[in-house]
């Protein structure tokens, strides 16, 4: 079935991401927006554009039946939930099946599966893909545990099944302090949580965070478009992604890749998903879990790919097979991706709001900005602070670290305070630019990535900047951009 | 002219020697710094003959862009105090428009310096107010749940 008219039911760049492609592809789109989101360029550039009015997210971009009679309206077939919001309720995608709309993401049953961590780890084992080893049964005797962490090997993670904020949890490094360990991780999991009971786990030091994209079209082919490497994270937050990951070599990458395809196959996905795997760093990997949607980080692949995901996520929707095979998907260079967040790393990461006064500049070969906001825009406190997602491409890794330093310069979304400089803190790391990461990167090198102090020099270059910019006689403001603009 | 020039919240005493919209020259801790707008950037002269790229934005943002370097910048004259903080140590401030998330001192109980006294939540995120000084909770002005504007009192410690 040929999908003519869509809905896209999300926000901010990633409903400009969708619409570009839906306009590449002669399909008409159709916007959403909230009364707050009025004069952002997503209510404005699409096709149609209705309004969810004020209120809360559940009275907008949440509101189902709002968005599923609009859809109705305005003849839309298909939907496209973007990430976050609907896109993995299962509630939605029924809702929009029954309306008879196409929704533009796996069957129900798949949301429903990999939704639940338990139900999607069991099936996984079914399907024979790596978990982590683990014990998260019922017997709690001390003895059986211990034999139970000695067969996991250590260390060992003995966690509090109703945990959290690191209460009741142990990383036991040898077998003579497991017994003191898991009395000690009673002890708190009762106080805390009225409840001692604990699961055992391997613990991975310095895990790297890699996940494998995948796309099956909509006549059983499935196919993958190799790796991610999404290990520089803060508060279980993304901020920089790259493909490919330094990490794999061609073995191990595509061993990882095909058990995502095994993955894909047994559960006989349809449409965009990831697969996110922990990689240890003897080189073992484990599955994490599966997003059945597409992600934020998408572009690096489309960047070392070629492919454009959201036209594959369509046509896979309509239920036609993909006109490539396999080895057809190639890796070419290397892309990086850098969230900017409207937050002050240098004040605790204060999310800022404001108006923003200038985005930035144009785009060079390389350079790719997703952004939801232009100039004039305020970012409101309502919604998520990602202001951007900055992506560069080079021919290999070096390449692509001095377009994104370049960039990061460029971009200014001068009015709020960003992470900017943040980033260019971590992608100038030693550690980094070597490629030695994992998932506590952040938090490891806390102290290296605090703001340097500023030389006499630099204080006063940003002295005379100012004060020629105090002029009152000077040209506009923005002719001197142009002006003083780097190259 | 003497002027008070602060970066990023701290305060430099600057002699502005020369100030034009091609070139200006100024000293800065006893240092004297000349610059000229040359092929649209901003050069040092002198030695270094150091080159710059700036970004010029309109006078009411106070970012400021210099090759890499992102920093406030605000000018003031000699003449000028420079703006002191919205009431004293004593007096917690929401730091920007959000919802009361949490209130986890009550008034009259003893707080010490950092002590978390309110979480507010603005953008999804949780953000906690603490207490800039050891003291007792005087007055907490707004209860759980509700909305406040950004830069507005919070609660008093004395």
């Amino acid at each position: 079935m040929k999908i003519k008219k869509v809905l896209i039911a999300n926000r901010g760049e990633i409903a400009l991401r969708v619409m570009k492609t839906c306009k590449e592809m002669g399909i008409a789109s159709v916007s959403v927006f909230s009364e707050t989101d009025r004069e952002l360029p997503h209510a404005k550039k699409a096709d149609e554009s209705f309004g969810l009015g004020m209120g809360s997210l559940a009275d907008t971009y949440l509101n189902q039946d709002k968005l599923i009679k609009i859809a109705k309206e305005c003849g839309a077939d298909a939907i496209h939930p973007g990430y976050g919001f609907l896109s993995e309720n299962t509630e939605f995608c029924k809702k929009v099946g029954e309306a008879g709309i196409i929704f533009i993401g796996p069957s129900v049953a798949a949301i429903e599966l990999m939704g639940d961590k338990k139900t999607s780890k069991v099936r996984m084992e079914e399907i024979g893909v790596p978990l982590v080893p683990g014990y998260h049964g019922d017997n709690q005797e001390a003895q059986f545990l211990e034999q139970e962490a000695k067969n996991i090997g250590f260390p060992v993670l003995i966690k509090a099944t109703a945990g959290g904020g690191g209460k009741g949890m142990r990383i036991v490094e040898k077998e003579e302090d497991f017994v003191d360990a898991l009395e000690g991780a009673k002890r708190e999991a009762k106080n805390a949580f009225g409840n001692d009971k604990v699961l055992l786990e391997k613990y991975i030091i310095n895990p790297r965070h890699i996940e494998v994209q995948l796309v099956s079209d909509g006549q059983g082919n499935h196919f993958h478009f190799f790796e991610r490497e999404c290990s520089i994270q803060r508060r279980y937050q993304k901020v920089i992604e790259e493909t490919p990951s330094v990490a794999l070599d061609a073995q191990l990458r595509l061993e990882i890749c095909e058990s995502a395809v095994k993955i894909a196959r047994g559960i006989d996905y349809v449409g965009a998903g990831t697969i996110e795997f922990i990689l240890a760093p003897d080189k073992s990997f484990y599955f994490l879990e599966m997003n059945t949607r597409l992600q934020v980080e998408h572009p690096v692949t489309e960047m070392v790919t070629g492919h454009d995901l959201v036209k594959l996520q369509i046509l896979a929707a309509a239920g036609e097979a993909f006109p490539f095979r396999q080895v057809d998907v190639t890796q070419t260079g290397h892309a990086i991706e850098m969230r900017v967040y409207a937050e002050d790393p240098d004040n605790d990461f204060l999310p800022s709001i404001g108006k923003i006064v200038k985005v930035g500049f144009h785009e060079e070969p390389g350079v790719r900005l997703d952004s939801g906001f232009e100039d004039g825009n305020s970012v409101s406190i309502k919604y998520d602070p990602m202001l951007a997602k900055l992506i560069v491409h080079g021919n290999d890794r070096a390449e692509a670290l001095e377009r994104a330093e370049a960039a990061l310069n460029d971009y200014l979304f001068a009015g709020v305070k960003t992470n900017r400089d943040y980033l260019r803190r971590i992608l100038r790391h030693p550690k980094f630019i070597y490629g030695d990461i994992h998932t506590h990167f952040i938090q490891d090198h806390k102290e290296d990535l605090v703001r340097a102090e500023l030389t006499k020099a630099d204080k006063a270059a940003l002295i005379a900047a100012a004060l020629v910019g105090e002029l009152p006689e000077r040209d506009s403001a923005w002719s001197n951009i142009a002006d003083f603009r780097n190259v | 002219m003497k002027k008070k020039i602060t970066i990023n919240g701290n305060e430099h005493d600057v002699n502005v020697t020369h100030w034009g919209s091609d070139h200006v020259e100024f000293e800065l801790e006893g240092e004297m710094f000349r610059f000229r707008r040359e092929n649209g950037k901003l050069v040092r002269q002198g030695a270094s003959q150091r080159m710059f790229a700036a970004k010029l934005l309109p006078k009411e943002i106070k970012q400021v862009f210099v090759g890499s370097l992102e920093a406030e910048v605000s000018i003031m004259s000699k003449a000028q105090k420079a703006s002191s903080h919205h009431g004293g140590a004593g007096s917690l401030q929401s730091p920007m428009p959000g919802k009361i998330f949490k209130v986890l001192k009550h008034e009259g109980e003893e707080v010490k310096l950092g002590d978390p006294v309110l979480i507010l939540e603005a953008m999804k995120m949780e953000h906690t107010i603490r207490a800039q000084q050891d003291g007792v909770v005087k007055k907490i002005h707004f209860p759980e749940g509700a909305q406040v504007q950004g830069g507005v009192e919070l609660c008093e410690i004395e």
